[in-house]
């Protein structure tokens, strides 16, 4: 049992030194040497604070908008018509940082109401990057959330339906236990992407030191591209230092904000305040009605801005130049699931005491596998250089396998812990069971694992698909041999070859892959509801 | 592993080796900012092909990836690009740091023996491109050497709306309000006045559109009115001079005056100024609804072609106003790693002779010889008679050492802040010029 377990945690720890690996360059290039100027100055350590209280206001209002969503959701049942087409939710986290600022200067880019916020403070232009947030992420939250609590146990909700629980009481000892992991998972990522939060603020703000609006990644990449007049290694030591400091300010924020929202739910299920249930004899009923209500609205929200930006330009629709990309993105998609889902396995089985859970002992480990995401992107693409530089760019086969290895190493951290949320479902009483009849490796997987999460593995890879698709660092390191959307659309909305028309033409592509993704999900969804009804 | 299974992985392997077939051909790799420039290059590039037998890749990119793709591809030497197309900020870094080939090291290498068009090349905007120190270790102003041509000549210009300056009942109403005729602005009075005059809220319309917004928006504008006033950031002759002691001019009567004419624009101003960038300019141009906006040269063709080959005859040109235009624009750099320098210079005498810089300014290229420009082909671009005007009466204005992101991020900071009313003209430019004065050194060394 002992080679068993050890085999699994080697496999893992293996992963993830592969995947720190990437960082080589850059932790042997910091030398921490322009510290004291960093610290001296004050815009720089002001758009830090900026960024990382920024970064916690954001992972806790889009992780509260999930978890209160999904309880308004709560009584929508899952094969219901709403129910089904909840999945259309997923939609906004499928286009990316990118199309989501191109589509909100299309619909709403001449209003007075973004005017006012584009010539007000940073604490408007926050606000509605807030606002997007709750578009892009908030959506999806309110969907997983919404997944998590249709699973809970039937038993639990009916005893609470005898006894007479109140919404509060509910809230308190049934919705929030089972939801504690989901919501350190999706605070985490909330975190990590409002921290290096770039282009949305930089193509709808235009941020600068003067309007007061930058955040942390623009005053890195600014610096980077004033001192790349001097000589790039010269930058690159530049950034590195700052980044360094940067990486560590992230990484106390993560931890920061994880024991807080641990503490709080932890805190606030132990409560034994009770007040008196004022639930009515209607109360279900019209919480359904107000979850199918809530629910229609939440769809609608997610395609309107699609369909409002559709009115505003006329477009080409071309194929041609994404069809290589959306193939490619397909093939790094079903290399980077395979790689979370078994790291997911390996993990689960190698530390199933410690990662049963997201808890103060798996902290250390979650913190690790986020280290990659909470490097600053400018430096992930500084270690690209280096690293092609040092592998070299000698045949196209080498360049398109660095291109998947890349996306497999950088969607690890979300798509893994994704992988490993789900896992959690996996009882370490079942896994002892599984040990102690021996049942062989293959047989533990396929039955813990694979059949169980055949659903969770199509939603981790209709998520990867998008992460990779829009992911900015490594398309546009290679956007010359692989054509990268984000890359495309930046060229085609900015500079002097801007082009509304061609780049909505672009966008369209990006619709599709976010309606199929829908359709798809909506199908497995679906054939699950039948598959159910045929047992039952 | 089921029948379904074994196929699907054959078939994604297949898939990846198909794609992965090697291209070995004979080419130039050429990267450049999606541009105007680079595009006017491709329309060509089936002739030059196949008039030379080498392959032509282009590789367009956003600005902000075409200037770090080059300068990783030149520190980490990968060799990737054969010719660089970048602005006159670059060239004393890759000078500087011994990236390209210069000129006479290329020629050296050539079976060329005329050079006809170096005559025909604006010798104002060349010297400002294209010229560096002979010694950058030991930098002295009156040796410089030529380094490379240059692929674009480019300037700020005067845009108009012609069916509001020809409005009779404008006219009429100009007439009466200042006494005298409605024209094209020349001088800065006058702009002002035009401006104030289209500023009509009751018809929705607006004087001008400025460029606010970061990114160099802001910056080189604001230059723009400076050099109106004849005014100066450094005190030096061209861009790429100077060093750590050269003095800032910034916060003089001239700066001064300058900054309070361009903020007493504000209320004619059309669009969000902090957010408007070239692109939005042009967007909000195109509306109808603003008389005058100062533009770039090279975003001029993307203001009047409509996508379908036919021109937009609402707006018209004129040079800045004032007596003076500045001198922007960029090189062709041959990469030192280049395999196919040879190639690569062959390509660039082939694209600034007379006849091929006719055909590339009806695609929209700002050239740099002069006599493509009286080409009656090139006379129909409707902006060309003007750049003419502005080119040749160009001069420096704008930085390119290697301080110039700096002094561009600290003028539009400071700017920024001024326009918003958050900091006085006077005291911004002197914050301004301290910061300048104490960033910039360690640049230097």
């Amino acid at each position: 049992m002992n080679t068993s377990i050890n085999l699994w945690r080697i496999l893992t720890i293996g992963l993830l030194c592969v995947t720190l690996l990437v960082l080589f360059p850059f932790v042997f290039g910091v030398n921490f040497s322009g510290l004291n100027d960093l610290f001296s100055n004050g815009s720089f350590q002001s758009t830090l604070q900026t960024t990382l209280l920024n970064a916690i206001i954001s992972a806790i209002v889009l992780v509260t908008f999930g978890f209160m969503g999904a309880v308004f959701l709560l009584k929508v049942p899952s094969f219901s018509f709403i129910g089904k087409n909840l999945g259309l939710l997923i939609i906004p986290i499928t286009l990316g940082n990118i199309s989501i600022a191109f589509i909100c200067k299309l619909v709403w880019g001449d209003s007075a109401f973004f005017s006012g916020i584009a010539q007000g403070s940073q604490f408007n232009k926050l606000g509605f990057l807030l606002l997007l947030g709750l578009y892009q992420f908030g959506l999806l939250f309110v969907y997983l959330f919404w997944m998590q609590l249709q699973n809970i146990n039937a038993d639990r909700l009916n005893f609470a339906i005898a006894t007479k629980f109140s919404f509060y009481q509910k809230l308190k000892d049934i919705y929030l236990p089972h939801t504690r992991n989901l919501w350190l998972l999706l605070a985490a990522i909330a975190f990590v992407f409002a921290f290096y939060e770039e282009s949305k603020i930089a193509y709808l703000f235009k941020v600068s030191q003067g309007t007061n609006s930058e955040l942390v990644t623009n005053w890195l990449t600014r610096n980077y591209q004033t001192n790349l007049l001097v000589n790039p290694d010269f930058a690159r030591n530049q950034v590195y230092d700052a980044s360094a400091f940067v990486l560590i300010a992230a990484i106390a924020g993560l931890i920061l904000l994880f024991l807080v929202l641990y503490y709080f739910i932890k805190k606030s299920t132990a409560l034994k305040l009770y007040p008196t249930n004022q639930s009515t004899r209607n109360g279900s009923f019209t919480l359904k009605k107000i979850g199918l209500l809530f629910g229609s609205i939440l769809c609608i929200v997610a395609i309107l801005p699609l369909l409002l930006s559709l009115t505003k330009v006329s477009f080409s629709f071309n194929f041609s130049q994404l069809g290589f990309p959306l193939l490619m993105t397909f093939i790094a998609t079903l290399a980077s699931s395979a790689t979370a889902i078994f790291f997911g396995i390996s993990s689960r089985l190698g530390w199933k005491q410690t990662l049963s859970s997201f808890s103060q002992k798996s902290l250390p480990f979650f913190v690790l596998l986020f280290v990659l995401l909470l490097v600053p992107p400018i430096v992930i693409l500084i270690t690209g250089y280096k690293w092609m530089s040092l592998i070299g760019y000698s045949s196209q086969s080498i360049i398109y396998t660095i291109w998947i290895v890349g996306h497999i190493l950088l969607t690890l951290p979300i798509l893994g812990s994704f992988v490993l949320f789900n896992h959690f479902r996996v009882s370490n009483n079942e896994i002892d069971y599984l040990q102690v009849y021996k049942l062989s490796k293959a047989e533990t997987i396929r039955f813990s694992f694979f059949k169980r999460f055949k659903a969770e593995y199509l939603l981790l890879f209709i998520i990867g698909y998008s992460f990779i698709w829009n992911e900015a660092v490594l398309n546009n390191l290679f956007s010359d041999y692989i054509p990268s959307f984000v890359s495309g659309m930046k060229m085609l909305i900015t500079g002097r070859g801007a082009d509304y028309d061609k780049a909505f033409g672009y966008l369209l592509v990006s619709f599709i892959v976010a309606l199929l993704s829908a359709i798809i999900w909506r199908y497995i969804i679906e054939k699950a509801q039948k598959q159910l009804n045929t047992e039952v | 592993m089921n029948t379904l299974s074994r196929f699907f992985i054959t078939a994604v392997s297949f898939l990846f080796l198909l794609v992965s077939c090697n291209d070995k051909e004979n080419k130039i790799t050429i990267i450049g900012e999606n541009s105007s420039s680079i595009q006017s290059m491709q329309s060509l590039q089936p002739e030059y092909e196949k008039s030379s037998g080498v392959k032509l890749d282009f590789k367009p990119n956003s600005f902000e990836d075409a200037f770090n793709k080059s300068n990783q591809d030149f520190a980490n030497k990968t060799g990737l690009y054969d010719l660089v197309l970048q602005y006159n900020f670059s060239l004393s870094s890759f000078v500087r740091n011994n990236y390209v080939y210069k000129l006479n090291e290329l020629k050296k290498e050539s079976s060329n023996t005329t050079y006809d068009f170096e005559t025909d090349i604006f010798p104002n905007v060349w010297n400002e491109v294209g010229y560096y120190y002979k010694n950058p270790a030991n930098p002295n102003d009156s040796e410089s050497e030529v380094i490379s041509y240059p692929f674009a000549a480019n300037t700020m210009m005067l845009v108009y709306n012609q069916d509001l300056f020809n409005d009779p009942s404008q006219k009429k109403n100009f007439l009466v309000k200042y006494g005298r005729e409605l024209t094209v602005p020349a001088d800065m009075q006058s702009f002002k006045q035009v401006a104030e005059f289209f500023t009509q809220p009751d018809k929705g319309l607006k004087g001008v559109c400025l460029q606010g917004s970061t990114g160099g928006w802001l910056y080189y504008e604001w230059c723009s009115f400076l050099q109106g006033f004849d005014g100066k950031v450094l005190d030096k002759n061209q861009g790429w001079q100077g060093n750590a002691n050269t003095p800032v001019l910034l916060a003089n009567e001239k700066g001064i005056a300058a900054t309070e004419y361009y903020k007493s624009l504000k209320p004619f101003n059309a669009g969000n100024f902090v957010t408007t960038d070239g692109v939005e300019q042009r967007n909000i141009i195109k509306k109808g609804n603003v008389a005058m906006g100062i533009i770039w040269s090279d975003y001029s063709w993307g203001l009047i072609d409509d996508g379908n080959g036919k021109i937009d005859n609402r707006f018209a040109f004129a040079p800045t106003p004032g007596n003076k235009s500045m001198i922007a624009g960029g090189s062709y750099f041959v990469n030192k790693q280049s395999k196919h320098s040879k190639e690569a210079f062959q390509y660039m005498t082939y694209l600034l002779k007379k006849e091929t810089q006719v055909k590339m300014i009806q695609k929209g290229l700002c050239a740099p010889t002069k006599s493509a420009y009286d080409a009656p082909e090139a006379q129909k671009v409707p902006y060309v008679p003007a750049l003419k005007t502005s080119l040749l009466r160009a001069e420096y204005m704008l930085e390119a050492g290697p301080d110039a992101d700096l002094i561009n991020n600290v003028i539009t900071t400071y700017i920024q802040k001024i326009w918003n009313n958050e900091i006085g003209v006077q005291e911004g430019l002197n914050a301004a010029k301290a910061q300048i004065d104490k960033e910039r050194k360690p640049l230097f060394q």
